[in-house]
Formats: structure tokens, sequence, C-alpha cells
């Protein structure tokens, strides 16, 4: 196990992780919400993705290496200019079926 | 920490806030995330104290996390005017923005009573007269008395303690009373009563339905509540 793997572990295992987990669903809807608002196509997947992301840690550039997609693709998404069904399958499988 | 003296702990945090900052700035959405989840106990207290000089002395949890994920989106809208080198911390910097937030939250505007102006009000002002025929019941002492004879009831009021203030609870189940009645334009009629401005009232009702549908899905005791009209 890597080191980065066992700091997610202990953080999922922290009682305050919960929260955390509460805190990330909420600024996920906050940001679909102001994403609808700006007048995005998809701005639940894009939130969701972005939500993904951010749960990873990682930059626009870095998230496509780790997923194998393009940069473009990944903008794309965040961007809401996708829609659920027509996301790339790495990122499908990591957001579910439920993003519209 | 001693005031006036900068602690290492300050500089890292400080260096942290900068470039989550520098991102959202630059339109990396995710690090608002990472904001939140670094900072935000500091969002918090930050809230917090705003709220307690609007004279909230005490937020519910589920309220306290709304308003510091809104507090974050304030934030995130003002990312690039922020400049590191003034000093203050974004939720200093951006305080009134902040306010605006907390405002909308309390839903009215006005100077906070502390407590020997609140005490002597409180001896100044008559005793509130006992409910007459023509007084509206408080629907929650309803709600609590039908919880005696009605074993949904009781799961309701448990729900709805569990995922708001009395406030808040009170807000939902007028507003939908009064969709029932046929009002269409339930928070206008109610927000005069709370203080609030009906955009406010619309948005603690969608929050209080939210937080009640994800308990409906978490704990099976509420499961029932996801089939009433007052989720939907």
């Amino acid at each position: 196990m890597t080191g980065a793997a066992d700091l997610q572990g202990a953080r999922a295992r922290h009682p305050a992780a919960s929260a955390r987990v509460g805190d990330r669903a909420r600024l996920e809807r906050a940001l679909a919400d102001r994403l609808a608002a700006a007048g995005l196509a998809h701005p639940q997947v894009a939130a969701a993705a972005i939500a993904a992301r951010a749960s990873a840690g990682l930059s626009v550039e870095g998230w496509a290496r780790r997923l194998e997609v393009p940069v473009p693709a990944v903008l794309a998404v965040e961007g809401g200019e996708v829609g659920a069904s027509e996301l790339p399958a790495p990122l499908r499988s990591l957001l579910g079926p439920a993003q519209g | 920490m001693t005031a006036g003296v900068v602690t290492a702990g300050d500089v890292t945090v400080r260096a942290d806030v900068a470039g989550l900052m520098a991102r959202m700035a630059a339109g990396d959405q995710a690090a608002v995330f990472c904001l939140v989840e670094r900072h935000g106990t500091r969002l918090a207290g930050a809230v917090r104290a705003m709220a307690r000089r609007r004279g909230v002395e005490w937020l519910h949890r589920e309220d306290l996390d709304d308003l510091v994920v809104d507090a974050a989106m304030a934030l995130l809208d003002v990312a690039e005017a922020w400049d590191p080198a003034g000093g203050a911390l974004p939720w200093v910097w951006a305080r009134h923005r902040l306010e605006a937030v907390v405002d909308r939250f309390v839903g009215q505007h006005h100077d906070s009573l502390d407590a020997a102006r609140a005490a002597t009000l409180e001896r100044l002002l008559p005793e509130a007269p006992p409910p007459g025929p023509g007084c509206e019941p408080d629907v929650l002492d309803l709600l609590a008395h039908l919880g005696s004879g009605s074993e949904l009831a009781t799961v309701v009021r448990d729900a709805l303690a569990q995922v708001g203030s009395h406030r808040d609870q009170r807000l939902l189940l007028e507003v939908r009373l009064q969709e029932s009645l046929g009002d269409r334009s339930p928070a206008a009629t109610v927000a005069p009563r709370y203080g609030m401005q009906p955009a406010a009232v619309r948005q603690q009702v969608r929050r209080m339905k939210h937080r009640l549908r994800r308990l409906a899905a978490s704990e099976a005791r509420f499961a029932p509540l996801a089939d009433l009209p007052l989720v939907a």
C-alpha cells in the first residue's frame, strides 16, 4: 500500500470522515446549482466530475493521466458539455449511472 | 496564539489558502472542495461569529454546514480579487460577502440585542396572551400533539428535530401547509412571520426537504418519510 493510500484509509476511518463526506455532497449540490445558473448543459455531471477530481487531489492534467483520457475530454466534462451517457468510460464507471 | 505574533502554523495556513485561492481564481473549481476540507473549521468559526453578532447564539449542525458551503461559494466568486499580499485571510477580507450569506440565513438585517437590552425589553413587554379560539396553533405543538397518537407523526417530529432548528422545522411545515391550502406563493405568505425574504424561506425549505430525504434513505426508522408529500 502506498503512503497516499495509507493516508486515504486513515482519513476514511477518522470519526470526522462522515462529516467531510456530507460537506462534499453539499458542495457538489451547491456547485451544480451554480453551474446550472451559469447555463451549463449538464451541471450535475460537471459538478460530480469536479468533486471526483477534488477527492483525488489532482490537477486536470494529473486527473486526465490517471483516467487515461485526453485533457480536453476532462475539460469538456467539467465544462458541462457532456451528458452522463456520453461520458468517457473511466469517468462513467467512477461517477455511476445516476448522474443526469 | 498571541496577538500580533505570526506563528509557523499561520504561515502554513496562509500559504495553503493562497494556493487554493489562486487555483479558484484560475477557474479550478475543484479547489473549493479542498478549501472546505482543509479550512472548513476556520470558515465555520467565521460564519458562527457573524451569526452570533446577529443574535443567533446556536446554529444547528446542518445549518452550519450549509453556511460553510455558501461561504465557500461566495469566496469562489471573489477569488480573483483577493490578494494574499493584503494580509487578511479571504474570509476576513470578504467579510461583507460572508455577512450577506449569514444575513440570508438569519433572514433579517438588524442590530443584535445585547443581554442587558434584551432583559430590559423582556421586562417591559407584556406577556403574550393565551391562545384564544381565533389563534392558529403552533405547527410544532400540533405535531407534538399528533405524535401522541400516531407513529408516523412521531417519526416526522423526530426527523424534523434531527435535521433543523425549531425555526426551520416551522418554516417547512407552514410552507407545506400553505401549499396544501392552495397558496401559490407559500414562501411569500410565510416569510413576513419570520422577518425573512421569500427567497430565503424557499432556500431553507429546499434544504430541509433534502435533509429529510437523505435521512429517509439512510435510516430505516425514517424510511416512511420518503413517501410523504412533506418531502416531495
